[in-house]
Parts: structure tokens; sequence; C-alpha cells
């Protein structure tokens, strides 16, 4: 290797050197920033969930309003809580909740989250006895 | 029971030639199952009372059964939502995958409306009109038939 040859290696080596050293400046920054939106981002979804817990939740169950302290339940938890709220049906009804035009089954162990507004049918069990 | 404008739009001339008109309440029924299943998948036929006969198509029972995908045939009549919705009938050629016998709940073949069918007798001793439907015994009887 010649001087001129040299010098363009050490000079090239040096510019590569330079901008590994801002990149990884760079990327610690980033860090920094990803942390702090990381560390927000949880504040929020502690809020939420606080906000979540005083909230209730009105639904309807045959068209008679249940409200809910919970955003998720089981078809089971569905029916046990309109129970308690004096809906007229029994623990073994079938549920369904209408969604897109259709009554979609809820099985009892099944869960569903739940929205203000939704509305379920809960309707009594079928048997094989003729008519 | 009264026929509404919806139920005037589809009179028609009955097998019998007698003329109908769809009751309000069946028309609600019929069109409870078409906003469910896809106008394409739901033929209706009036019968002679202001009731109608419907087939459904393209309803899926799952693996256990030959052939998985079926069709549904039931009568909706003038006493809907008062009276509940039985029994429904299904293909002939319906077979459990796993050879047994399709058991109690189902006869065949019983013939409905000249073609002969497998009934599947699900009875809703309890059926309430105010929260009982067509589309959700139907779905009654396929969750039946699925988990048999």
């Amino acid at each position: 290797m010649n001087t001129n040859e040299k010098d363009h290696f050490e000079s090239e080596e040096e510019k590569l050197k330079q901008e590994i050293r801002e990149e990884k400046h760079e990327v610690e920054e980033l860090k920094d920033v990803l942390h702090h939106e990381e560390e927000e981002l949880h504040h929020k979804e502690e809020k939420l969930d606080e906000l979540k817990k005083h909230h209730s939740v009105k639904v309807f169950v045959n068209q008679q309003p249940v409200e809910f302290k919970v955003h998720e339940a089981t078809g089971e938890q569905i029916k046990k809580t309109a129970i308690a709220q004096d809906v007229k049906i029994k623990e073994d009804f079938n549920l369904f909740e209408k969604k897109d035009g259709k009554q979609h089954p809820v099985g009892d162990e099944q869960e569903v989250k739940l929205c203000e507004g939704q509305h379920f049918r809960a309707v009594a069990p079928d048997d094989n006895s003729m008519f | 029971m009264k026929g509404n404008t919806l139920g005037q739009l589809r009179q028609t001339t009955t097998p019998c030639f007698k003329q109908s008109i769809m009751t309000a309440e069946v028309e609600e029924a019929i069109k409870e199952l078409e906003s469910a299943y896809g106008a394409q998948n739901v033929q209706v036929t009036l019968d002679a009372d202001g009731g109608a006969y419907v087939i459904v198509s393209n309803l899926n029972i799952g693996e256990k059964y030959a052939p998985s995908v079926i069709w549904c045939r039931f009568r909706v009549t003038h006493m809907y939502p008062q009276a509940q919705v039985y029994p429904h009938f299904v293909n002939l050629d319906l077979k459990r995958t796993d050879g047994a016998a399709l058991g109690v709940g189902f006869a065949s073949p019983v013939a409905h409306n000249d073609i002969q069918t497998v009934q599947v007798s699900r009875s809703s001793k309890n059926w309430n009109p105010a929260s009982d439907t067509a589309q959700i015994k139907l779905e009654k009887v396929l969750q039946w038939i699925k988990e048999r």
C-alpha cells in the first residue's frame, strides 16, 4: 500500500467510525424516546383500567336493561347478572347475542366483551318431545 | 293477523290456488332470517293462511355429519309468534360420519311438501313470543345437531 492509498484508507476508516458513533447516538436517543412512550402508554392503560372499574356498562337482556361492573363476562355470568336484576329468565336458558343482524348462540363458558347498548336474548331450551 | 305493505309485496298464489298475504309478524321473521343467513339462502313460499314455508340453505353443521352443509325447511305459521316454529326438516341423506344412528329427535323419511326429509323434532314447550324467534329457533336446532 502506497502513502496515498494509506491516507485514503485512514480517511475512510475515520469517516465510517464517525458515522457509526452518530448512528449509535441516534439509537440511544430513540431508545430514550421509546422508553418514555412506553411509560406513558402504561400510565394511560392504568388510568383506563381505573376508569373502567368505576364505569358500568348497560346491556339489554330480553329488552330489559342489565348493568355490569365488568366489561367482559361469560354467558353464564350474563344470565346470572340478568336474573339478579329481575329479568325473568332461568340459568338453563339459551343465550344469544345480536351481532351483524344475526342472533349468535353464546355458550355458558364463552367470554363476551360487553358494550354499551348491546342486546342479548335468553330463551327456554327445547326438548325432543313431540309438539 | 294483519298483512302489511311489505307482506303485500310478497303476495302470491299458493299451491292450492288460494290468494295469500303474509302476516306482518311472519314477514318480520323472514326479514330476520334473510338478515342472518343472506337473502340468497332463504327461499320463501307462502302458505294458504298468511304463513310461509321456508328453506334456509348453506347451513354448516360441522364434520360430525355428511353432508356437513345442509338445508333446513320449516313452516312459520300465521299464528307466529304466538305459535312456535316446529318441526324442522333437513336433508334426507344426512348421516353421522362416525357411523352411529342419528338417534332420538330425528325421524326419517318424512315428507315435507312432497320432499323426503329427515325430521328434527325439537319442541319449544316454553316458547315465549316476546323473545323467541324463527331465527333463534333455527340456531337452537342447528346447535343441538352440532352438539349431538
